[in-house]
């Protein structure tokens, strides 16, 4: 089906009634943000719902604030109002420098960063680079409220692990210290990225070694994947590092469940792992990439 | 349709061009001038026209239940469950049609295709039903309740494999139209899937290629695409008092439209009406019969008005480009020029010919490039797949062929050690020389082309290919069509009472912005602005006689009825005037809506109304025919003494960058010169060369369809990209070579396609030019890049 069905806009005034109404309509029901993908699915049927809850007149829910060292960003804030927020250039440019290569500035205006995480599309790049940042997210329902991070959000390609009844409210982000280094690069032909990829590195002198390091590719897979094993020989001398980044690339490949698609082969997808990597590595120690 | 005599008539003469010099412009006023379009303001405030926004009273809206197989016979139609949902008006078969139309096949050049299947479907995709309800959603609800059981066939895809011995047949026989007589020898043909293989022979090309001192030989290909108009293709039909049926269309083709819809009917033309609006695109997707068989018989059955807007997935199933797979085997002489050339095309029809054997012979007969070439064979076969079919998109097979032609003759040039371009210009065919369908050339300004080529270039300073992961490459491609024959336009000017005046003319403007042309054509030969002249959109009922909206023919042959029908009208107001003051015609002149005469009289339009019509009101009809000359060409050697009115040239030539690391090419500049004879508005003109450039762009670096099974599997604009904006090169340009072709309305020539021809070898040979490799088949993905550079370098990506 291409046509979109009917359905009716419930606009809750607070967290807690949007929940009720999740749990009053049940399967009928979904959260409305930014409806960029939300729309689209339901064009083609793949969700079908009857009531949605718009959550983007919730008042306060895209706000961005720090506290406690950690970025704390509203699950209504749009793509765009990230990118372009003070605070959070200020205090995670990498986060800010990610927002504004997602998709298009129309999508951006629109969608949100908690639609985005929600819907877990393959193709997403935020995910991707929280997940070596350390984000968290929290989930509210009428029963109460958890902290999930972002690696146990994502159960799959188009699939979150919420319970009935929760809302995303609030992505918390922890702030760049002067000894973290982190990236993130995407390749992009067409509509969605090809291939993300984020890398988050730890030195205590400047760029000399490096006490640990975190790393995760996307869009090459179902779901954003995290190099642990890759993670392991990312520390070290620089010297050694950049010897060793070969061996990452295909540690962070084999880590992930690379698929052929219109995108590319699979061994097409395990090349620009190695060449992204590096390139990224010279991007999060703020060198020229190539 | 029978075929006035005059189209077979042969020509009794070539046509010699005259002297370059004598054929300069004279002073204009309204030929000439980058009027803006009439219509700009209505498109941005919302109020022009598109037949997708209709909406008629008590309308029931369609929705096709599309074949679920690529290949299969129709075992059983089960509606019941559809027919049981509420508000759904009826189900209609193929079967229900044959109570109407008995015999409900269409196509423009073969009668294969059924309105809805009938016993059999041939690619995934294909109309098997249609729900009517007055909601649109409970019609797609209940067309995915249909329930169809197919019994599969073996299906056959590639264009090649189809031909041989031992392939599923998809057709049981050959159907060849009316319209076009050449083809009634295939009538009957069976157990074959080849529905037109046409030749063209000059020379010799066996001892061509004996007396050559080098031979090459090469396949390309490239694979279907498809036209994304973003108005997709809709149509609405009405019944028309007692006995006559009305249809809204987003067509190319309104007159042909009512021809075949009568035809199928049974009924005389004047009783099917046919009108168009502004198309939001067209590229050749909404050429000859789409939609409109399907909505006339679904309003006749059911007796209401009925509308089918596709949506943009749909378009995916409905028409697309060709795929091509072309050898090319060149004899060379050691003095770099071309002794003799051998190309064999399979075109990739899919299930249905559509106007798909006419690409191929159309687009086929110009195979060996726009050189003197002494021994040629030409051989073009249009193949039927189990495809969605393929028709005409921008340029009429004409990019596949020079995708071929000119990787070629930059392989060949590289490696007989001569620039490219000066390759070319040794093997240029000039004005004067026969091409190989014996037609002698006139009014083709490659070498002007060319020139303009290099200076935008500045191919003579030394290059930068760069150092490092990224490398620079640049590349240029000649191309040319012959515009299509034979065809005719009708137009009639209407002077009003007050002096202003309205075209009316079955060309439709679907973005080209032919109704400014026009125009600017009426205005000129009336002595009157452009602005204030208004052109009629097509109805059937109320503009004469057009063939279609197609293959840049419409400046050229629309144009000149559009001013002979002016000078019609201008020579019968002068006619009033000169009896009226006693004076000779050739001392009056018409401008600004008064005839005044040497020895200073004027007569207002008030007075040329009172001397006709004895009061101040009346009209001045003008009308204009206009049908170039053409000889049909032999069906067994190919050979024509008049193969075309005129021939469009042109020329791109591209600088990019490669990330030889990834793969992926970026266009950082992109030339497009086109010969357009004079063009009638410049900066219409320029816009479409870039406008085609920019989409064949996106045809040779990423647009691709995906099969699998026959299904696409990339069928919406998420999975399927078109250039957007940052696609475009940062240096995007266009030229105009403006030589007056003699016979053209003020010198025009046609220039919708032109942009499209060489923009994809011109790639591809500067992606040579920067990494060494050669891609011989579109799109030029990144990965595909990346596999040939791996491949040079005897490390497949495999082995990673
Ligand atoms: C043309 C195009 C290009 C794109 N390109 C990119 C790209 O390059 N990179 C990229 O990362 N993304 C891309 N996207 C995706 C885009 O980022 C997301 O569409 C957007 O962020 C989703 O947010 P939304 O507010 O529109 O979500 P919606 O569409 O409103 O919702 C998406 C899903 O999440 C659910 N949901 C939304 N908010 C919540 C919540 N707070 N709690 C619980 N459930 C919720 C909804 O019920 C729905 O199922 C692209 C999208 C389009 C249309």
């Amino acid at each position: 089906m291409t046509t979109l069905s009917r359905f009716e806009i419930h606009q809750p005034a607070s967290v807690l009634e949007a929940s009720q109404m999740l749990a009053q309509y049940g399967d009928d029901a979904g959260i409305y943000a930014g409806g960029t993908e939300l729309l689209l699915a339901m064009k083609h049927a793949a969700l079908n719902y009857r009531h949605l809850i718009d959550l983007k007149v919730i008042l306060g829910l895209n706000s961005i604030n720090v506290r406690n060292g950690s970025l704390e960003i509203g699950a209504t804030s749009a793509h765009r109002s990230i990118e372009r927020s003070a605070i959070v250039r200020q205090n995670q440019p990498a986060l800010a420098e990610m927002e504004s290569q997602v998709a298009n500035v129309r999508v951006r205006v629109t969608g949100t960063l908690g639609g985005n995480l929600c819907f877990a599309e393959p193709h997403s790049d935020p995910a991707t680079l929280l997940l070596v940042l350390g984000g968290t997210v929290r989930a509210e329902s009428a029963t109460g409220a958890r902290e999930i991070p972002v690696a146990e959000l994502i159960a799959g390609a188009y699939a979150n692990n919420f319970l009935p009844g929760e809302v995303l409210t609030k992505i918390t982000v922890p702030c760049a210290k002067p000894s973290h280094r982190a990236g993130y690069m995407k390749f992009q032909v067409h509509e969605r990225p090809t291939l993300g990829l984020g890398l988050w590195m730890e030195t205590p002198d400047d760029g000399r070694t490096f006490t640990s390091a975190r790393v995760a590719v996307g869009c090459v897979c179902p779901f954003p994947t995290r190099g642990v094993e890759a993670e392991k020989v990312l520390t070290g001398s620089r010297g050694e590092v950049e010897k060793r980044l070969p061996e990452a690339a295909d540690l962070i490949a084999d880590a992930a469940d690379l698929v052929d698609d219109h995108e590319g082969s699979v061994e097409y997808k395990r090349h620009l792992i190695h060449i992204f990597l590096r390139r990224v590595f010279r991007k999060a120690l703020r060198e020229p990439v190539s | 349709m029978t075929i006035p005599a005059r189209f077979t008539e042969p020509a009794d003469t070539t046509v010699e061009a005259p002297p370059k010099a004598k054929r300069k412009a004279a002073v204009r006023r309204e030929v000439g001038r980058s009027i803006p379009r009439l219509e700009s303001h209505a498109k941005v405030d919302g109020s022009a026209e598109y037949i997708y926004h209709l909406r008629l009273p008590g309308m029931l809206q369609g929705k096709i239940c599309r074949s679920t197989v690529p290949h299969g016979r129709i075992v059983r139609i089960d509606a019941s469950a559809a027919l049981a949902i509420e508000g759904v008006h009826a189900v209609i078969t193929g079967e229900d049609i044959r109570t109407l139309i008995p015999d409900p096949y269409y196509g423009p050049a073969f009668h294969d295709q059924p309105i809805l299947a009938i016993g059999k479907v041939r690619y995934v995709g294909e109309p098997v039903a249609v729900v009517l309800a007055a909601d649109l959603h409970v019609a797609e609800e209940a067309a995915d309740q249909v329930v169809v059981e197919y019994e599969p066939l073996e299906p056959v895809f590639d264009e090649v494999a189809a031909t041989k011995p031992g392939a599923p047949i998809i057709h049981d026989s050959l159907r060849p139209a009316g319209m076009f007589p050449d083809l009634q020898y295939l009538k009957g043909r069976s157990g074959t899937n080849v529905a037109l293989d046409a030749r063209v022979l000059h020379g010799d090309v066996e001892k061509g290629f004996a007396e050559a001192d080098q031979v090459f030989e090469n396949v390309f290909r490239s694979r279907k695409v498809v036209h994304a108009t973003f108005e997709p293709t809709v149509s609405l039909a009405e019944l028309n008092g007692s006995n006559g049926l009305t249809i809204h269309t987003s067509s190319q083709s309104p007159s042909y439209v009512r021809a075949e819809v009568s035809r199928l009917l049974g009924w005389p033309e004047n009783r099917v009406r046919v009108r168009t609006a502004f198309l939001g695109g067209s590229f050749g997707a909404k050429l000859y019969i789409k939609l409109e068989a399907l909505v006339a018989a679904c309003a006749l059955l059911v007796r209401k008005p009925v509308r089918i807007g596709l949506t943009m997935e749909e378009e995916f199933y409905t028409i697309t480009k060709h795929g091509a797979t072309v050898r090319i085997k060149t004899g060379m002489a050691k003095d770099g020029r071309i002794v003799a050339r051998e190309v064999e095309t399979w075109w990739n029809g899919g299930a249905y010919a559509d106007i798909g054997p006419r690409v191929s012979q159309k687009s086929g007969f110009t195979a060996a490039g726009p050189y003197d070439i002494e021994n040629v064979s030409l051989i073009n076969y249009a193949v039927y797949t189990n495809d969605p079919p393929a028709g005409a998109l921008r340029g009429f097979g004409i990019s596949q062929i020079v995708w071929a032609y000119e990787c070629q003759n930059d392989i060949i040039a590289r490696s007989l050690g001569i620039d490219p371009l000066e390759f070319r210009r040794r093997n240029i065919l000039h004005d004067g020389r026969p091409h190989a369908t014996g037609t002698i050339m006139t009014n083709a300004e490659i070498d002007e082309v060319l020139d303009r080529l290099s200076d935008r270039m500045h191919w003579d300073v030394l290059f930068d290919h760069g150092s490092g992961p990224v490398r620079r490459g640049r590349g240029l491609a000649i191309g040319f069509k012959a515009c299509i024959a034979p065809t005719t336009s009708v137009a009639v000017v209407n002077v009003y009472g007050d002096g202003s005046c309205c075209v009316s003319c079955s060309t439709v403007d679907m973005g080209q912005g032919s109704d400014t042309a026009m125009a600017q054509i009426a205005a000129e030969t009336l002595g009157i602005s452009t602005e204030t002249v208004r052109v009629i959109h097509p109805d059937t009922d109320v503009t004469p006689y057009d063939m279609a909206t197609l293959g840049s023919r419409s400046t050229y042959h629309m144009g000149n009825a559009v001013r002979l029908a002016a000078e019609d009208a201008r020579a019968q107001l002068l006619r009033i005037a000169a009896a009226t003051l006693q004076t000779d015609i050739e001392e009056l002149e018409y401008r600004d809506g008064a005839v005044i005469s040497r020895s200073g009289a004027r007569m207002t339009m008030r007075g040329l109304m009172l001397a006709r019509f004895g009061m101040q009101a009346g009209t001045v009809i003008g009308m204009g025919t206009f049908t170039p000359p053409y000889t049909k060409p032999d069906p067994r050697t190919g050979q024509s003494p008049q193969i075309t009115p005129y021939w469009m040239l042109a020329g791109a030539a591209a600088e990019i960058e490669v990330d030889t690391e990834t793969g992926r090419i970026r266009v950082t500049k992109l030339v497009n010169v086109g010969d357009v004879g004079c063009a009638i508005n410049p900066a219409i003109a320029k816009r479409q060369l870039n406008g085609a450039g920019t989409m064949q762009l996106g045809f040779t670096l990423f647009e691709e369809m995906r099969f699998n099974e026959g299904q696409v599997i990339n069928a919406s604009l998420a999975d399927y990209k078109i250039p957007g904006m940052l696609d475009v090169p940062e240096d995007l340009s266009a030229e105009l070579v403006e030589f007056p072709h003699e016979h053209g309305p003020f010198g025009a020539k046609g220039v919708g396609e032109t942009g499209m021809f060489s923009v994809s070898p011109a790639i591809a040979n500067a992606l040579c030019d920067a990494i060494g490799v050669r891609i011989m088949e579109l799109p030029l993905t990144p990965e595909r890049v990346l596999r040939a550079i791996r491949e040079s370098e005897n490390r497949p990506l495999e082995s990673e």
